[in-house]
């Protein structure tokens, strides 16, 4: 699960897997900014056919809290 | 290939590569002008949400800002077309759509006679069924008007689109005979037997052929690959008075019992095309198959399960893969021509600025004092504001009350115009010493920004704080990496630069020498300032 997020996250912040870290967020990666989050959450939704409530998608801002609320949702 | 893109909704996720995108509703013609890319995206969509009176208000704004562009802009530009919307209203009211129409009967002439191109976005869209066009949480989270889940194929038919711009075609479609042009064997059933015209299915493969015909007319090249004895099958063509198709109209035959990859090898070679350039249609899957694995250049759709389909797959085929802008080198000459030359008298007519256009917007923008109930908003612009957000303070409730507590100014602004209200959209926080005045937080949403707004908060601040004493104001400009757009915010203001280094900013200015008029585009209203 954490390495198809990684590799999700890498694709859409068009960055090197090995730059995401397990305690990655928001914060660490620049290319995650506002539309970087939108972008991941669609690719998320679609990659995984699920739909995200609006606090889950604010919730998600780290690969950890990305990684419970798919945990969750699969 | 980059563009600069004017929206009226996020479409960001929709174009990938390094393209610029206009603010929300705020078309500037110089500043797509003045960008580097080669060209320009009209992609504007009517309002899809709110009551009916503010769709119509906010669609005649469109067509008014499409005006504009069609006036102003000297790049390449492409426009695309609207959908149609609906709404809450007497059902006899058809306001709405009728200015859709007009939007697009002004795209589509600005195409056919002024050198712009467009794009028939509301084809794409009927494809779509309407209640799944929005999905409605990504309309409020993030002011997605069109469906995520259709996104990849907005990304092929865009691209297709622009393969058709830049004439990236097929050029050749190869097809079968039997139960492909017409219905049957003709080797077995004989020219009485095989079916064209008449009834069902014969009909079916006549509407093939007048497509295939069609698509002659406009440049295709056909062919034939057929496994038959060839004085059958051109007896059948020639002689059956239903066929559409003459045997003038395919450029090559090949009607013999050798393998379908090695005629369309030998087609390839005899048209001197690529067999990337070829598409070939029949019937008979394990044809296709064949065909598929020896020459995976050519392109080999799946036939349609049921033979009423066939038609309409045809025309898909024929869409996606040969349509054409079809300019000729007269057009192409006339719509350089046109772009320098900017004859655009017609247009000219409406607009002659960026500025009378934004006065047509009747853009309000009331200013006021913080009050207890705005806090959580205001505490949310703080938290989000990136680009319009000259220090990018971040801070909570229990902040801002603390500096509203030691005396200190909060000023919030509310816009609305043609387009729809906007709400809350704007802050400055103030931090009073005797006759100074700190800009600490200067933002604005970027719904709102791009059309002057920005620059009549700050005159009515400044108005406003000289009002009450305040003789000189300081403020600075913190970069960040979203920021950039307002590194000369306060330049342009009339405000004098201190000091600058590549992160920080300062300025300063003497109130009682400040003179700038205000613009008078926005419209502006003062509440509650005790």
């Amino acid at each position: 699960m954490r390495d198809k997020i990684k590799a999700i996250m890498a694709e859409v912040f068009k960055i090197e897997v090995d730059k995401i870290k397990d305690d990655a967020t928001q914060l660490d990666i620049k290319e995650w900014d506002s539309l970087g989050h939108l972008k991941l959450i669609l690719e998320l939704e679609s990659q995984f056919s699920l739909s995200f409530e609006p606090e889950e998608i604010e919730e998600m801002s780290s690969l950890k809290e990305i990684e419970k609320v798919l945990t969750l949702s699969c | 290939m980059a563009y600069y893109i004017v929206r009226n909704y996020t479409v960001e996720h929709l174009f990938d590569g390094e393209h610029s995108f206009s603010h929300y509703n705020a078309y500037d013609p110089d500043e797509i002008n003045n960008s580097t890319h080669d060209m320009a995206i009209c992609f504007l969509m009517p309002l899809l949400s709110g009551n009916y009176e503010d769709r119509v208000s906010a669609m005649n704004a469109l067509i008014q800002a499409l005006k504009l562009l069609l006036s102003q802009v000297k790049k390449k530009m492409i426009l695309f077309s609207m959908p149609l919307a609906g709404g809450f209203r007497a059902l006899s009211d058809t306001r709405l759509n009728r200015l859709i129409i007009e939007y697009n009967q002004l795209c589509y002439a600005a195409a056919e006679k002024h050198g712009f191109i467009c794009f028939d976005f509301a084809e794409f869209a009927r494809g779509i069924p309407s209640a799944e066009f929005t999905d409605w949480k990504h309309y409020y989270l993030s002011q997605i008007a069109l469906n995520p889940k259709y996104t990849k194929q907005f990304t092929a038919w865009f691209e297709a689109q622009m393969d058709a711009l830049d004439a990236k075609r097929r050029k050749c479609i190869v097809v079968d005979l039997d139960n492909t042009l017409w219905g049957g064997v003709i080797g077995e059933d004989g020219i009485e037997g095989i079916k064209i015209g008449g009834g069902y299915p014969g009909v079916v493969f006549q509407e093939v052929q007048r497509l295939l015909l069609s698509a002659y007319e406009n440049g295709v090249i056909l062919a034939i690959c057929s496994k038959n004895n060839e004085i059958d099958a051109l007896v059948a063509i020639n002689e059956h008075p239903n066929m559409i198709l003459k045997e003038q109209h395919f450029a090559i035959k090949y009607i013999n019992w050798r393998t379908k990859a090695e005629n369309l090898s030998n087609i390839a070679k005899s048209l001197n095309i690529g067999l990337d350039s070829m598409v070939f249609i029949d019937d008979n899957p394990s044809e296709r198959a064949l065909v598929r694995s020896l020459l995976p250049e050519v392109l080999v759709p799946d036939f349609p399960e049921k033979l009423y389909q066939y038609p309409s797959f045809m025309e898909d085929v024929l869409k996606r893969y040969f349509s054409l802008y079809n300019l000729t080198d007269e057009d192409k000459k006339k719509t350089e021509q046109y772009l320098q030359n900017m004859k655009r008298e017609q247009f000219q007519k409406d607009f002659s600025d960026y500025d009378r256009y934004l006065e047509e917007l009747e853009i309000c923008l009331e200013m006021s004092l913080i009050e207890e109930i705005d806090l959580p908003r205001v505490a949310q612009l703080t938290q989000k504001t990136n680009q319009f957000n000259l220090s990018t303070k971040r801070y909570t409730e229990y902040d801002l009350n603390s500096l509203i507590r030691s005396g200190n100014l909060i000023y919030v602004a509310r816009v609305k115009d043609k387009f729809g209200e906007y709400g809350l959209t704007g802050v400055a926080i103030l931090i009073i010493e005797g006759a100074t005045a700190t800009i600490d937080s200067l933002l604005m949403s970027c719904r709102v920004i791009g059309r002057k707004v920005e620059n009549e908060f700050l005159h009515q601040i400044i108005c406003a704080l000289k009002e009450k004493g305040i003789r000189s104001i300081t403020a600075s400009y913190q970069r960040t990496q979203k920021n950039p757009m307002v590194k000369d915010f306060y330049d342009k203001a009339g405000f004098e630069l201190l000091n600058s280094s590549s992160d920080l900013k300062e300025y300063a200015l003497n109130v009682d020498f400040y003179q700038k008029e205000s613009e008078n585009i926005v419209k502006v209203t003062r509440k509650n300032e005790r």
